[in-house]
């Protein structure tokens, strides 16, 4: 929870995971899922491996160390790898771990059947981040199931936006990276609405709607509409144009996504409040009040 | 076996944060980190208006979301049902807090005190090893533990009792064991309607809260 000692019923906004705890989230599915692509990439031109691998685990390693920057005893780190049994914090640390360890020298030597074998444990660290935020029952917005889905496709996302900053700036063709990112924003858009609604029907407090609402515009508009018109135009602009717009309509994707993450952490981190299923019956066989659950 | 419980009688609680106080004071939990503590719960509109105590704090789930979750196995069930803290694993990264739907849990940051000179439970409970762990209520199980050692009984004897339940003023607040039919904790279950608070996660907490005479 939050750290106000004297606080309502009312749901309060959890403010112990930050923007560090977001950070993690964003670099972590983003760089897992360039890996991923990187490594696909690298069947067919290696040199993939390390132009956009080694960037991957640089994004990986930014988020855990945003995640360094939040605990409260950092120096105790290693103990993260205690609870493999049933903790996803532990499993995405030895995922994380495996990632490096096979991760580098594929990368680094532009190996790419053992990128292949990495890029398998770079989505299990993507996996493992998304039930890690599913597992966190105190918060409405996170506990939903369908929160999965959109994390993982999230990712997949932004992985292949970086993946599409690359192919802009170092003017490599960037066809089928257009086309993948086009499809996984219409998945990212569906999952987004999917997760909506499912929150909408699971219930959360108020201001946790409020504040994915507000985001709902700029999402949507900035992260998905901008970027397939980019993406439309790029297809249609002149060479000397296409590497501009393939890297703004890439930033768009990108940002949305790291955007949506810092809002649902964040701004739409309500914790449960407290609720009373009965009043309490003061004049004895009185039936008293019904149900009270402030802040829903 | 035993599984200790706190029951809440929602009827007499009069919302003087006695028990609050008490539980400071005894845990030396230190400014910004309450392990009890009562709300107050105003519901209706006018004039069909009520007002509610409600005494709350870590529910000792059976099962624990804050367990589950723990990377380090910093926090675990006793198999009495208490739900434990070991601050020399924790390494405070809060995933147990965001997990509990109670918020029952804080992390001991290095803020100041309350006022400009430390009071002697703050001196005691910002120890340098707990800075950037996270703390909770833990039923006082030091208390409970050399009680029964001492032959006494939890919930009865106030050597091995909770300090919030020995502190009520209204009798609001009983502790004991639930598995044990003679208890007073298991009277009042059985002799009353009551709830446990967010039932609907699956979390079976040992905490319930009566609101009226069994008819």
């Amino acid at each position: 929870m939050g750290q106000e000692a004297i606080r309502g019923p009312e749901p309060g906004r959890q403010t112990l995971w930050d923007w560090r705890a977001a950070g993690n989230f964003s670099f972590g599915g983003t760089g897992t899922s360039l890996f991923v692509f990187a490594a696909l990439a690298g069947l067919r031109n290696p040199d993939w491996l390390r132009l956009a691998g080694l960037p991957a685990l640089v994004l990986v390693g930014a988020g855990l160390a945003c995640v360094g920057l939040e605990i409260g005893r950092p120096f105790r780190s290693l103990n993260v790898f205690f609870r493999v049994r049933s903790s996803w914090m532990s499993r995405e640390a030895w995922a994380a771990a495996a990632l490096f360890v096979l991760g580098a020298p594929a990368a680094v030597f532009e190996l790419a059947w053992l990128a292949v074998a990495a890029a398998v444990l770079s989505l299990a660290m993507l996996y493992t981040q998304a039930r890690m935020l599913q597992a966190a029952k105190g918060i409405p917005a996170w506990r939903v199931p369908a929160v999965v889905p959109l994390m993982l496709v999230t990712g997949l996302c932004e992985g292949m936006a970086a993946l599409g900053v690359g192919a802009a700036v170092l003017e490599r063709r960037a066809a089928a990276v257009a086309a993948g990112l086009a499809v996984l924003l219409a998945l990212r858009l569906w999952t987004w609405r999917n997760y909506r609604r499912a929150l909408g029907e699971a219930g959360a407090p108020r201001a946790a709607i409020a504040a994915l609402d507000a985001l709902q515009r700029s999402f949507v508009i900035a992260g998905h509409l901008l970027a397939w018109l980019l993406l439309a135009t790029w297809l249609l602009a002149p060479e000397a144009a296409r590497a501009p717009v393939l890297l703004i309509a890439c930033l768009a994707a990108l940002l949305a996504g790291w955007y949506l993450k810092f809002v649902l952490v964040t701004r739409a981190g309500y914790d449960q409040g407290f609720a009373l299923q009965r009043m309490p019956a003061r004049t004895p066989h009185l039936s008293p009040a019904g149900s009270v659950k402030p802040g829903w | 076996m035993t599984r200790y419980a706190m029951v809440a009688d929602l009827r007499r609680c009069v919302g003087c944060q006695t028990c609050t106080a008490a539980c400071k004071v005894s845990n030396s939990t230190v400014r910004d980190i309450q392990w009890r503590w009562v709300l107050d719960i105003e519901a209706g509109e006018f004039p069909e208006v009520t007002r509610t105590f409600v005494p709350v704090g870590c529910q000792h789930c059976a099962e624990p979301p804050c367990v589950e979750v723990c990377p380090t196995g910093a926090t675990g069930v006793r198999p009495d049902g208490i739900v434990f803290m070991n601050y020399d694993t924790c390494i405070g990264c809060g995933y147990c807090a965001v997990a509990c739907p109670y918020q029952a849990r804080y992390r001991l940051e290095g803020k100041g005190y309350a006022y400009a000179t430390p009071m002697e439970t703050e001196r005691n409970g910002r120890s340098p090893l707990q800075l950037g762990t996270v703390s909770k209520c833990n039923f006082c199980s030091d208390k409970v533990d050399a009680g029964r050692k001492r032959g006494l009984v939890p919930g009865v004897d106030p050597e091995a009792t909770p300090a919030c339940v020995n502190s009520c003023i209204a009798s609001a607040l009983y502790f004991g064991d639930i598995n044990d039919e003679t208890s007073i904790v298991a009277r009042l279950v059985r002799e009353n309607e009551t709830f446990r608070m967010h039932e609907e996660l699956g979390t079976k907490p040992s905490f319930y809260y009566l609101w009226d005479k069994k008819q």
